[in-house]
């Protein structure tokens, strides 16, 4: 299901992912992983409590996360 | 009678897509082209050894009066949209020929222009070979993070060679090695490989995991339609997807992420719903802008390896506004998420992921930039697999046991 399909909004679409991320039962699951798919989930469910806008940095550039939505999530030791 | 002009320029209506609602994404990274040298001479590097030489015309080294002048359009800029924070990437050529005291002057005076209202952070891409104790004490010092670049082990790395053919793994390995300890580490933003279907991936991977990068970064290398990547006579179909997919089940599968690798997880984001971070993949507006040693302001500079001039806008700091770039139609083409896309593209069920790959990729003489990328196939194998295995495993999680 696309919400915007071909307008001219920058492209973003959240309603094709697989990911409900107010789900509970999937947060307490990432929460205490440290796996790369946990890490990419939190990173989503951090993304989406961000106000800033997403925009694509530098494909040529190993930055340091400006972009990467995973501030502030306390990490599995 | 004149042939048409390649898209976008000359095909975009950027009146009609502000009426429909679309507004231009500020930058918010900017890439300063501080020295137009470089020690290597890389065989696949899209500054000097493919389709653009414009480095021969401008100033080997960035001066006082350009980085000032582009710090000012920074602010500018910044003021005008409001922006909380701005990236600014010192990169070349090699930026460490310009001088780690050079570059720290650079780094001043664009703090200076920005603060206090907008925070800014420093970054470096560097080869690494001239990267001794001083210049990692200088870079260290002027909170400038430091990503290199390396494509695995001696033995992965032929392609990145100095001009006499030596090589220069063993010089790159000894700046890692000071990079990595102590008191440096936290200057260390990450590694950037570039993929080789040659080598063999586990061991590439494995011998930059030896370094314990914050991030990897795996680049395609560039190419287009009209300079088709390399594939080894036998190859299959997808050898560049076949290689990444080796990458990244070795990654994925790890019990613990033992580094972020931003194409892997930006894939990963999108198949669950969320939003790509480089412009690799997916359809974010990129907010990028290169100025160069002469103060022009262009499009990234990879779209270099497509034709002579492919990244110029006409612009320079000293004249215009970086607001006066958003305006451009390539950059424009790169802010309007699906409408950029080919119709091959639109009718793909990937699309939303791979975002048509890399822009430079796409380039296709006569048509331009509106066509697939030229690695369509290996991303499309790679964003299958990595949805398999995504979604097999999200199943898993939400009915509470392990895949």
């Amino acid at each position: 299901m696309n919400s915007v399909p071909d307008q001219p909004t920058g492209g973003h679409d959240q309603d094709h992912g697989l990911v409900d991320v107010s789900d509970f039962r999937l947060l307490d699951l990432i929460h205490s992983s440290d796996t790369a798919l946990a890490h990419s989930m939190r990173r989503l469910v951090a993304a989406h409590v961000e106000t800033d806008e997403p925009y694509a940095g530098f494909g040529n550039y190993t930055g340091d996360g400006d972009n990467q939505g995973d501030i502030g999530w306390p990490r599995a030791e | 009678m004149s042939e048409a002009p390649e898209w976008p320029n000359g095909h975009l209506d950027i009146v009609a897509l502000e009426s429909s609602g679309w507004r231009p994404t500020p930058f918010r990274e900017f890439v300063l082209k501080v020295h137009q040298r470089c020690n290597l001479s890389c065989d696949y590097c899209y500054v000097y050894a493919m389709g653009d030489q414009s480095w021969r015309d401008r100033p080997a080294a960035m001066t006082p009066e350009v980085w000032q002048a582009a710090a000012r359009r920074i602010a500018e800029h910044a003021r005008t949209h409001g922006l909380l924070r701005v990236r600014v990437v010192l990169h070349g050529g090699e930026p460490l020929l310009a001088g780690p005291d050079r570059l720290v002057r650079m780094t001043t005076d664009l703090r200076a222009e920005l603060a206090p209202e907008c925070g800014l952070r420093v970054g470096i891409q560097t080869n690494g070979v001239l990267l001794d104790d001083r210049a990692l004490a200088v870079l260290h010092g002027a909170g400038v993070a430091i990503g290199i670049s390396l494509d695995g082990a001696s033995a992965h790395n032929g392609r990145r060679r100095r001009a006499d053919g030596r090589g220069s793994h063993s010089a790159v390995q000894l700046a890692l090695e000071r990079l990595t300890g102590s008191p440096y580490r936290s200057a260390f933003a990450g590694l950037l490989c570039v993929v080789s279907p040659d080598n063999d991936p586990i061991t590439c991977y494995e011998e930059l995991l030896r370094y314990r990068p914050p991030t990897v970064d795996f680049l395609l290398p560039h190419a287009n339609w009209s300079r088709p990547p390399q594939r080894a006579a036998g190859a299959g179909p997808t050898p560049y997807g076949d290689w990444l997919i080796a990458v990244f089940d070795r990654w994925y599968d790890a019990p613990r992420r033992e580094t972020g690798i931003r194409l892997f997880e930006d894939v990963i984001n999108l198949v669950l719903g969320g939003t790509g971070g480089s412009e690799q993949v997916g359809l974010s507006p990129v907010a990028v802008t290169v100025i160069e040693s002469d103060g022009a302001i262009e499009q990234v500079d990879s779209l270099r390896s497509a034709y002579p001039g492919a990244s110029a806008t006409g612009l320079n700091v000293f004249t215009d506004p970086l607001d006066a770039a958003l305006r451009h139609p390539g950059v424009v083409a790169r802010q309007i998420g699906t409408t950029a896309l080919s119709p091959a593209c639109r009718a793909c069920p990937v699309h939303r992921v791979c975002g048509g790959g890399h822009y430079a990729h796409r380039y296709r003489p006569g048509t331009g930039f509106a066509n697939p990328s030229v690695y369509c196939a290996d991303l499309r194998r790679l964003i299958e697999h990595v949805q398999d295995r995504v979604c097999t495993d999200v199943a898993a999680l939400l009915a509470g046991s392990p895949s």
